[in-house]
């Protein structure tokens, strides 16, 4: 089975290298870059390594990335499709356990959980309360009773990615893809994986986790359901 | 009455500036008959103010110019959220353009 790695990055020339050369040591070799009009050289980086480069003239957000990423690495016949942060908060380690339950046929997509066993190494306190809103607001309004959302780490059946139609652009196409799961009645099941909060993925640029943003993505998560 | 006039040359200055962009095409003409009828509107109302106090006492507003600021406020909400459902279609469209080109030119970085 082809499995499929995608990641979207923005501005990682500092990190994307040794993530990739890490993927591509635990023998992962279809590996898709999607580098969001970075004023870096993010993209020159990725290709070196290997990996698959597709990039964006202009900065569109994280679910735009993704969701080019996506359709690429359909076009290039993947049976399963993970996603994978830039920022290297997530291990590679994990993508194993996302991708297992998909080959065995026991569900079409995996979610990561940071908190199925607690494994958000150094999270934020800030973070964690954001979190915690936006998980009982996802099930709520998703009603999937899940523990951990907006977490990067996933992985789709061809199938499955096939079905889910995403349309936000920007960090709300995570819960846009719940409520896609959930609509279409897809199978899934959370996986427990390990996030690494380090002082980069915490404070690089663009990295905005405040009390305004958050509002800014719900403001657009329920824009983008009205104009649905 | 120096108000009055300049509404007047303000609201005569809107309607032209609607018909010239009628005239070549960027405005419909179910638009243009809107435009042409909010302006009349106004117009109607700086120089007649009694009707609107008349209409606004009917519908329970005291004056005629608290109704129309009462409107006015809901219109331009009204507005607002219309010109922020179009701008976000109009950023998907650009998303799906820069999804095309990145897809196209795979593998080719240009910086």
């Amino acid at each position: 089975m082809k499995t499929v790695i995608v990641i979207p990055a923005y501005n990682e020339e500092r990190v994307i290298g040794k993530i990739l050369d890490e993927i591509i040591k635990c023998q992962y070799h279809d590996v898709i870059v999607v580098d969001d009009g970075s004023g870096d050289k993010t993209a020159k980086i990725a290709l070196e390594t290997g990996a698959t480069v597709l990039q964006h003239m202009i900065n569109r957000g994280q679910g735009a990335a993704l969701k080019t990423g996506m359709t690429c690495a359909l076009d290039e016949g993947a049976d399963i499709i993970v996603t994978f942060d830039a920022d290297g908060q997530h291990l590679v380690s994990d993508i194993e356990n996302l991708v297992e339950p998909i080959k065995n046929g026991e569900v079409s997509v995996t979610l990561g959980s940071r908190f199925l066993n607690n494994s958000a190494i150094n999270i934020p306190k800030f973070r964690k309360f954001i979190l915690n809103i936006a998980i009982v607001f996802t099930r709520v309004v998703s009603k999937m009773n899940i523990t951990d959302t907006h977490n990067g780490l996933r992985a789709f059946s061809r199938d499955a990615l096939s079905k889910i139609n995403m349309k936000q652009d920007r960090m709300s196409h995570a819960s846009e893809i719940l409520d896609e799961i959930n609509y279409k009645k897809i199978s899934y099941k959370e996986v427990p994986v390990t996030i690494m909060y380090s002082e980069y993925s915490t404070t690089r640029p663009g990295e905005n986790q405040s009390i305004f943003s958050f509002a800014k993505i719900l403001f657009k998560y329920v824009l983008g359901r009205i104009m649905k | 009455m120096i108000i009055k006039i300049f509404v007047t040359i303000f609201v005569v200055f809107a309607i032209s500036r609607a018909i010239l962009r009628h005239r070549d095409g960027s405005v419909k003409s179910a638009a243009l008959l809107i435009w042409i009828t909010i302006w009349s509107g106004i117009l109607f109302f700086v120089w007649w103010p009694k009707v609107s106090d008349y209409i606004a006492q009917s519908v329970g507003i005291g004056r005629g110019v608290d109704a129309l600021v009462y409107i006015s406020i809901v219109a331009l909400f009204y507005g607002m959220f219309r010109i922020y459902v179009k701008l976000e279609f109009t950023q998907r469209e650009i998303t799906g353009l820069v999804r095309k080109l990145a897809l196209k030119e795979k593998n080719k970085i240009k910086k």
